[in-house]
């Protein structure tokens, strides 16, 4: 049994009135670039038309207040914790007891570029699963912002996956006084919880994963060759990478070239993410405006915005791609692989679409797996019924069920 | 398909255009960025913040957009539209009583402006100790999408717009013949106008002076010199490519901050002007104003922003990409006189020789000892002597 050792402060969101006017101000003054002809589907970056509903709608129409309610009514805490080389991070986390006898203490982490807010439909839905006529397990649910995002503080040099696990695992022991938890993830979320599972094997039970980002030792002799099925799918990555990767080359080599426009124009912030919502949500291509309207309304996805906008985190955010490939955290080690009990479901809309199950199974211990019909990179908030029967059914079925994790 | 007369120009831009950048760049809030690694460079992981924040001040209080405006304006210039694409140019007649003709076209993130201090040189050149019979007939066009050029409606590239050009200085300006000279994106469009509309081909090129590796020939590299080569610009694109990977892909994603944001712009277009110059003083250290002064980089980053032309410009890295890129058909080359000026910091380093004569018929190359990507404005007198000399080996 852990001792919780570190305290964690209680913690609401209070974004001052003079900051929500000067989000106004400066949306009201945005200067819209030029379109080239042909953008409809998004083909040359975000799209013009959507841009100026939105930025319209932020300005006249959306109520951060309204917004910031709802993210208090769950309950949030800050804790301080010191890494190996003196710093402090505050983690901002929101922290939903579940219901029940010793519920599954489960850790779910964001990526880039969201926010907890990605979570926020699904955490009473874990926590409560009887509310929602839904068998268990129940959830101790703990959603943290990443350290560099949101309301958890910003590192002094970005640090990247390994280290943010290691922080969590204090998370979960030193403060929340867990011995034993569960993870979830997608993104940078997904690394994060990869590397928890593989530095802190002994404390975590399973883990639910939406994004494979552990890259085997391909050369080392316990590798099978690449298979044909691998191969294509493979070069099928990375073509589409080709076409995608503007935005983590640039925030990979020189986020400080981007930074200064990000920190001062919010229509800027909004026009650099949204392109990633379009392309990575399940919309509606068909009808793009009312596609991705449909998918991601108007206050959802501008309550995103409005959190990198408030806590002025986009350059940290960012650096993340700086930091993570620095730590050269994605690739196993010859002969290593993730040993705990891992579920993968994957969302037809994602970065890495129809992987291979033998790929996978050469970094984790994948136990279960599921090709999901609807829904995307964003899936707790574009499928969040559907998001969360899934971590519980996968839980579940990893045996991994309320009582378990002594307190 | 039409030219039409050139009609003569000049800037003036509306005093509330200014305010209006002016007001949020004096707006502008300095946040917290992260630490660089201690010894590490300011610059590594993009514009250094100390660095954009003197600028900015002198930008307030110093910078005079009216004295740059008179400045920009010391030269004729001129629009014309050719083919449905109205062009900004520059157009100063030499002295020479048969002056051969020049066109110099500039780059990204660069403009008309990185020719000011070469134009009177290469005209004139009896007003700096030489021949007035050496004068050249310039021509300096602003790139389709840049600064006082119109605004495609949708990208155009460098093959495109060396189309633009051949028409420019035969059908509009009535030059049969002329050289052509160019960096950066300049060096990609002389270069295509060297191949497809050269002499021989029925065009007016005929001869190019390049001080970039712009179109390429499609060969491999072979000796051992050109694969070590080949492997140093590989590691430079892994570092270096990633605005260009995203404007070739992108623009639109990245213009709506760049738009927005006078600052922003700034710190993207300085980056590259710190990254790609020869920033060595004689006190043995670098700093981007050995190459620059702050009114140099604020002339040329304000003609984007009052033109409001930062989207549309990235909008040609996505012409280069859907047009086809910059290679030339295998088994084919630049057949026309061709000079090499090498500059020793340009980052995009030239082959071995052995490599450029693959793709080009080489009749001078230049190792230059100072210098950078943008040798025109950094180094204007060395750069105008070699197009000059390059320009009399011409007329033999």
């Amino acid at each position: 049994m852990a001792h919780r050792i570190v305290p964690a402060d209680p913690f609401s969101i209070r974004v001052s009135d003079g900051e929500i006017d000067d989000l106004k101000r400066r949306l009201q003054r945005t200067r819209f670039p030029n379109e080239p002809l042909g953008n409809e589907h998004w083909a040359y970056g975000t799209n013009l038309s959507y841009m100026e509903r939105l930025i319209e709608y932020w300005r006249d129409d959306f109520d951060w207040r309204a917004q910031e309610e709802k993210l208090n009514r769950f309950p949030q805490y800050r804790a301080m914790l010191t890494d190996d080389e003196g710093e402090d991070h505050t983690i901002h986390f929101i922290y939903e007891r579940g219901s029940g006898d010793n519920p599954v203490p489960l850790i779910l982490t964001h990526g880039w570029p969201s926010t907890f807010r990605e979570f926020l439909d699904v955490v009473d839905a874990l926590a409560h699963p009887e509310k929602y006529g839904k068998q268990g397990p129940a959830f101790d649910v703990i959603v943290p912002s990443l350290i560099g995002y949101g309301f958890s503080s910003i590192p002094r040099i970005p640090i990247g996956p390994s280290k943010i696990a290691d922080l969590w695992h204090r998370l979960m022991t030193e403060v929340l006084g867990y011995d034993r938890y569960a993870a979830e993830a997608g993104d940078w979320g997904s690394f994060v919880t990869s590397r928890l599972a593989l530095q802190h094997a002994e404390s975590v039970m399973g883990i639910h994963l939406t994004m494979l980002p552990l890259r085997p030792h391909l050369k080392h002799e316990s590798q099978k060759p690449v298979s044909e099925e691998e191969g294509h799918w493979i070069a099928k990555m990375q073509r589409w990478w080709r076409q995608e990767e503007g935005y983590r080359s640039i925030q990979s080599t020189k986020p400080m070239a981007l930074a200064f426009a990000l920190m001062d124009s919010p229509a800027g912030l909004a026009g650099w993410l949204a392109d990633k919502y379009y392309r990575l949500g399940d919309t509606d291509k068909t009808d793009t405006m009312e596609g991705m309207i449909a998918r991601f309304p108007f206050d959802t996805i501008l309550t995103q915005f409005s959190i990198y906008w408030f806590t002025g985190t986009i350059n940290a955010a960012n650096t993340l791609y700086k930091a993570g490939p620095a730590e050269g955290s994605a690739l196993l080690k010859p002969g290593e692989k993730v040993t705990v009990p891992t579920a993968y479901s994957e969302y037809p809309i994602d970065t890495l679409p129809d992987t291979p199950r033998s790929w996978a199974e050469r970094s984790y211990d994948i136990v279960r797996w599921r090709m999901m019909d609807r829904g995307g990179h964003f899936a707790a908030m574009e499928e969040p019924e559907l998001f969360a029967d899934d971590v519980r059914d996968a839980f579940r079925d990893m045996g991994i069920t309320s009582g378990m994790a002594a307190r | 398909m039409s030219a039409t007369k050139p009609t003569p120009f000049s800037i003036d831009i509306p005093q509330g255009k200014l305010d209006a950048i002016l007001g949020k760049v004096r707006a502008y809030e300095w946040r917290d960025m992260p630490e660089i690694a201690p010894g590490g460079d300011r610059w590594a992981y993009g514009a250094d913040m100390d660095y954009m924040k003197e600028l900015c001040a002198w930008w307030t209080e110093k910078f005079d957009w009216r004295a740059a405006e008179r400045k920009l304006n010391s030269f004729p210039q001129f629009h014309a539209e050719v083919d449905g694409q109205k062009i900004h140019f520059i157009h100063v007649k030499g002295s020479g009583a048969k002056p051969e003709n020049l066109i110099l076209t500039h780059g990204w993130p660069g403009s008309v402006f990185e020719f000011y201090d070469v134009i009177e040189r290469l005209a004139h050149p009896e007003k700096f100790g030489g021949s007035a019979e050496d004068g050249v007939n310039v021509v300096a066009p602003s790139l389709p999408g840049y600064a006082f050029s119109g605004k495609p409606r949708k990208p155009l590239g460098p093959k495109a717009t060396a189309a633009l050009w051949d028409k420019l200085m035969r059908d509009v300006l009535g030059y049969d013949t002329y050289i052509a000279q160019g960096g950066d994106w300049g060096s990609v469009v002389s270069g295509w106008l060297a191949y497809n509309h050269s002499t021989a081909k029925g065009g007016g090129c005929k001869a190019v002076h390049l001080n970039m590796w712009g179109v390429r020939p499609s060969v491999l590299p072979e000796t051992e010199e050109e694969q070590k080569w080949a492997a140093g610009a590989a590691m430079t694109f892994e570092l270096e490519s990633a605005y260009l990977r995203l404007q070739m892909t992108k623009p639109q994603t990245l213009s709506y901050a760049m738009m927005d944001s006078p600052v922003g712009a700034a710190a993207w277009i300085t980056e590259k002007f710190h990254g790609w110059s020869d920033r060595r003083g004689k006190d043995g250290k670098e700093h981007i104003e050995n190459a620059f002064t702050r009114d140099q980089l604020l002339t040329n980053i304000m003609i984007y922003l009052v033109t409001d032309t930062f989207g549309t410009a990235t909008w040609f890295y996505r012409g280069m990409f859907e047009e086809g890129g910059t290679n030339m058909a295998p088994g084919t080359k630049v057949e026309i006189p061709t000079a090499i000026a090498n500059f020793p910091k340009e980052f995009l380093v030239f082959p071995p020789r052995s490599m450029v004569e693959k793709g080009y018929n080489i009749v001078r190359w230049t190792d230059f000892e100072h210098g950078g990507h943008f040798a025109a404005l950094e180094t204007g007198e060395v750069f105008a002597n070699d197009v000059l000399a390059f320009v009399n080996q011409i007329r033999g």
